[in-house]
C-alpha cells in the first residue's frame, strides 16, 4: 500500500504534497511529545492516556491522508483514459477507503478510551474536549470512506463506458472500411468491366469474376475479425487491384515487396488496401497517365512497417485525410492506442504513405 | 443520329457500340470513341456529335470537365455512372440524360430514343446551359479528385496546363483567367468551382483573386490588419481584413 500511496502523491499537486507531508510532521511529533510527556504516567491511567493519545493522533493523521488523496484522486479518476494510466488510479482509489477505515477504527478506540479515562479520573473538560475532539473525526472518517467508496464507483462506472465505447468505436470504424472497399462504386464498376469484356474477352471476364468474387468472400468473411495475417492481407489487396488493373489496363503498374519473414505476422484486418485505394484515388486518379504504385512490408524494430507510395500528383499541400485514412487511424488507434502511427509524406513527385503497427506473430 | 462513345475503359466502349448497333443499326451512327477527357473534346469538337455518351468518373477530366467545355452548339448528353441513388430527382434535365452501369439494352435503348424526340424539336429548344451541371456532381454521390493539370482555352479549344505552374486565377469582365508561365489563359470554370475543385493548393485573396499558396513569395502587414502579399513573377496584392486571417493560416500549413 505503501508504494501506492507514494504514486499516487508523485502525481499530486505540490500543494497536496505539502500538505500531506505537514500532517504527517504534525502526528509525527505529536506522538513523540506525548510519548516523553507520558513516560511517567502511572498504572492503568497512564496506559490509557498514553494508548488514547496515540491511537487519537494515528487517527488524525491517517484521516489527513486519506482525505488529501482523496480531493487528489476524485481530480485523477476524472482525467483517467481507459487502459492508459486507469489500473494505477484504481489501486489508489482501492487503498483511501481502507485508509479511512483505519482511521476511524483507530478514533473509534480513541473515543472509547477517553470515556475509560474519565472513569478513572482524568479532568472531566479534557475528557469532554477529547470525546467531541475524537468523535467528530470518527464521523469524519466515515464521510471520507463513503465518498471515497463513491469516486471508486463512479470510476469504475466512467471507465466501463469508456471501455463499452472505445469497443464500439473499432467496430463501428471496421464495418465503415468493410463498406468502403464494398462500396456500390467499386461493385458496379466491376460488374460493368464484366459485361464489357464478356463480348470482347471471355476469358478477363472470367478472371474479373474470380477476382470480384475473393473480394467479397474474404471481405464478408472478415468482417468480424480485426486482425488478419499479412499473407491475407496481400492476398486482398491482389485481388482488389487485379479488378482495378483490368479497368486502368497498362497505365497501373503495382511493385510489391513483401518480406517473407512477417508473411505470418497479424494486422489489422484491412490495413494496407485503404493505403492503396488512397494512392489509386488521389496519386494517380489525378493523371491521365496512370503511374506506379509501390507496396513495401517489412519488419523495422519492434514494429511491422507497411510503405505505399505512388508516383502520381501527390496529395495536395494542405492534404487532410480523407475517408479511408481517417478510418484507417480510427482504428489503429482503437487497437493499439499510440503505439501505431501514420505518417504522410509528400516527395517531389507522387506521395508516401508509412503506417506502422507493433509486430505480432500469429503464433505468439 | 450521330454519337459519340466517351470511356476510360477500352472493352466498355466496345460494349457500347456494340449494343447502339443492336438497337438501331441504320438510324444511329457511331462517329467516335474516345478514352478520356480531352480526346473527347478534340472528336466533340472535329466531328460535332448529336449525342455523348459520357462516363462521368475518368482520370484527369471527367465528364463534368468534358460536359462544362463542349463548346456551341452543344451535343445532348447521356451520363454514365456507377452511382445513381440521388440522381433519379436531383438530376432532371431534358438534355442531360444518364444510364446507370453496368448498361441496360432497353434502357440504352430508351436513353437514345428520348434523344432522337429532342433533337426533332425546334433547334432553339435543344441547347442547354452548363448551369444545369451545378450539383450534378452531388446527385451522382461522385466528387472529383484534385487534378494536376487544368483545362484552359486555347485557340478554338482547350488545353491542359499543369496547376502548380499556374499563379493565380483572377477574375474579370472577360471571364475568369489562369496566370501561368506563358500569360493568361482564360478558364471556363468559375472561381467558386475552382475554389472547390483546387482549393488545396490555392487560397482566395479576394473575390476576384486565388493564387497558389506555393507561389506566395512575401507577405507585409499593413498595420490595418490588411496584408500586401508578393506573388512570384507577378503583381503584389492586397488581402483585406476579412480574408487576412484565412491567407495567413494557409501559408503557416505545410507544403
Amino acid at each position: 500500500m505503501g508504494s501506492i500511496i507514494r504514486d499516487a502523491l508523485a502525481s499530486a499537486s505540490p500543494a497536496v504534497r505539502t500538505l500531506v507531508r505537514r500532517i504527517l510532521g504534525f502526528c509525527l511529533v505529536a506522538l513523540l511529545l506525548q510519548a516523553w510527556d507520558s513516560r511517567d504516567g502511572e498504572g492503568a491511567a497512564g496506559i490509557a492516556e498514553l494508548a488514547s493519545v496515540v491511537l487519537g493522533i494515528s487517527g488524525i493523521g491517517l484521516l489527513g491522508l486519506a482525505h488529501s488523496l482523496h480531493l487528489v484522486m476524485q481530480d485523477a479518476a476524472a482525467k483517467a483514459t481507459p487502459g492508459g494510466d486507469g489500473p494505477g488510479v484504481q489501486r489508489v482509489l482501492l487503498a483511501i477507503p481502507a485508509v479511512g477505515f483505519v482511521a476511524g477504527i483507530a478514533l473509534g478506540c480513541a473515543v472509547l478510551l477517553m470515556g475509560l479515562r474519565g472513569v478513572l479520573g482524568t479532568e472531566w473538560p479534557l475528557v469532554l474536549l477529547g470525546l467531541v475532539l475524537y468523535t467528530t473525526l470518527t464521523v469524519l472518517a466515515g464521510r471520507v470512506v463513503m465518498g471515497s467508496v463513491q469516486t471508486l464507483f463512479d470510476f469504475a462506472t466512467q471507465q466501463a463506458e469508456a471501455a463499452a465505447s472505445s469497443r464500439t468505436a473499432a467496430t463501428s470504424a471496421r464495418l465503415e472500411a468493410l463498406q468502403a472497399r464494398m462500396n456500390p462504386h467499386m461493385l458496379f464498376n466491376a460488374l460493368n468491366t464484366v459485361a464489357s469484356l464478356v463480348r470482347s474477352n471471355p476469358s478477363a471476364a472470367e478472371r474479373v469474376v474470380e477476382d470480384l468474387s475473393d473480394v467479397l468472400r474474404m471481405g464478408l468473411d472478415w468482417s468480424a475479425q480485426p486482425l488478419k495475417t499479412v499473407d491475407a492481407e496481400v492476398a486482398y489487396v491482389s485481388a482488389c487491384l487485379a479488378i482495378d488493373r483490368e479497368r486502368w489496363g497498362s497505365a497501373l503498374t503495382v511493385n510489391w515487396n513483401v518480406s517473407d519473414d512477417i508473411r505470418d505476422c497479424l494486422v489489422p484486418t484491412f490495413l494496407v488496401q485503404p493505403l492503396v485505394e488512397n494512392a489509386l484515388k488521389h496519386g494517380l486518379g489525378g493523371r491521365l497517365e496512370g503511374g506506379t504504385i509501390g507496396i513495401h512490408i517489412a519488419s523495422l524494430g519492434s514494429d511491422l512497417q507497411v510503405v505505399v507510395e505512388d508516383d502520381g500528383v501527390g496529395f495536395p499541400p494542405a492534404w487532410e485525410d480523407g475517408v479511408g485514412l481517417g478510418n484507417l487511424r480510427q482504428r489503429l488507434h482503437a487497437l493499439y492506442g499510440s503505439r501505431a502511427s501514420i505518417v504522410v509524406d509528400r516527395p517531389d513527385a507522387g506521395a508516401r504513405v508509412d503506417a506502422r503497427v507493433p509486430l505480432r506473430r500469429s503464433h505468439s | 443520329m450521330r454519337i459519340l462513345i466517351v470511356d476510360d475503359e477500352p472493352a466498355a466502349r466496345h460494349r457500347l457500340a456494340a449494343l447502339i448497333e443492336e438497337i438501331d443499326p441504320a438510324g444511329f451512327e457511331i462517329v467516335g470513341e474516345a478514352g478520356d477527357g480531352m480526346a473527347a473534346l478534340e472528336l466533340a469538337r472535329e466531328r460535332r456529335p448529336d449525342v455523348i455518351l459520357l462516363d462521368i468518373a475518368m482520370r484527369e477530366v471527367d465528364g463534368f470537365d468534358v460536359a462544362r467545355h463542349l463548346i456551341e452548339p452543344r451535343p445532348l448528353i447521356i451520363f454514365q455512372t456507377a452511382h445513381h441513388q440521388f440522381a433519379l430527382k436531383a438530376f432532371d434535365h431534358d438534355a442531360l440524360d444518364y444510364v446507370v452501369k453496368p448498361v441496360r439494352k432497353a434502357r440504352l435503348a430508351s436513353a437514345l430514343e428520348r434523344a432522337r424526340i429532342r433533337l426533332a424539336a425546334p433547334v432553339r429548344g435543344r441547347g442547354w446551359d452548363v448551369s444545369a451541371l451545378a450539383g450534378a456532381g452531388q446527385a451522382f454521390g461522385y466528387t472529383p479528385t484534385a487534378p494536376a493539370r487544368l483545362l484552359v482555352r486555347h485557340g478554338a479549344g482547350h488545353r491542359l496546363i499543369a496547376l502548380r505552374t499556374i499563379r493565380r486565377f483572377s477574375a474579370d469582365d472577360a471571364g475568369v483567367g489562369a496566370h501561368h508561365l506563358e500569360g493568361r489563359s482564360l478558364t471556363d470554370y468559375t472561381l467558386a468551382d475552382l475554389e472547390t475543385r483546387v482549393g488545396a493548393q490555392f487560397v482566395r485573396t479576394s473575390r476576384a483573386d486565388l493564387v497558389n499558396v506555393a507561389c506566395i513569395d512575401h507577405v507585409a502587414s499593413n498595420g490595418d490588419g490588411s496584408l500586401t502579399i508578393t506573388i512570384r513573377d507577378d503583381d503584389a496584392l492586397r488581402v483585406s481584413r476579412r480574408r487576412a486571417a484565412d491567407v495567413k493560416r494557409r501559408l503557416q500549413a505545410p507544403h
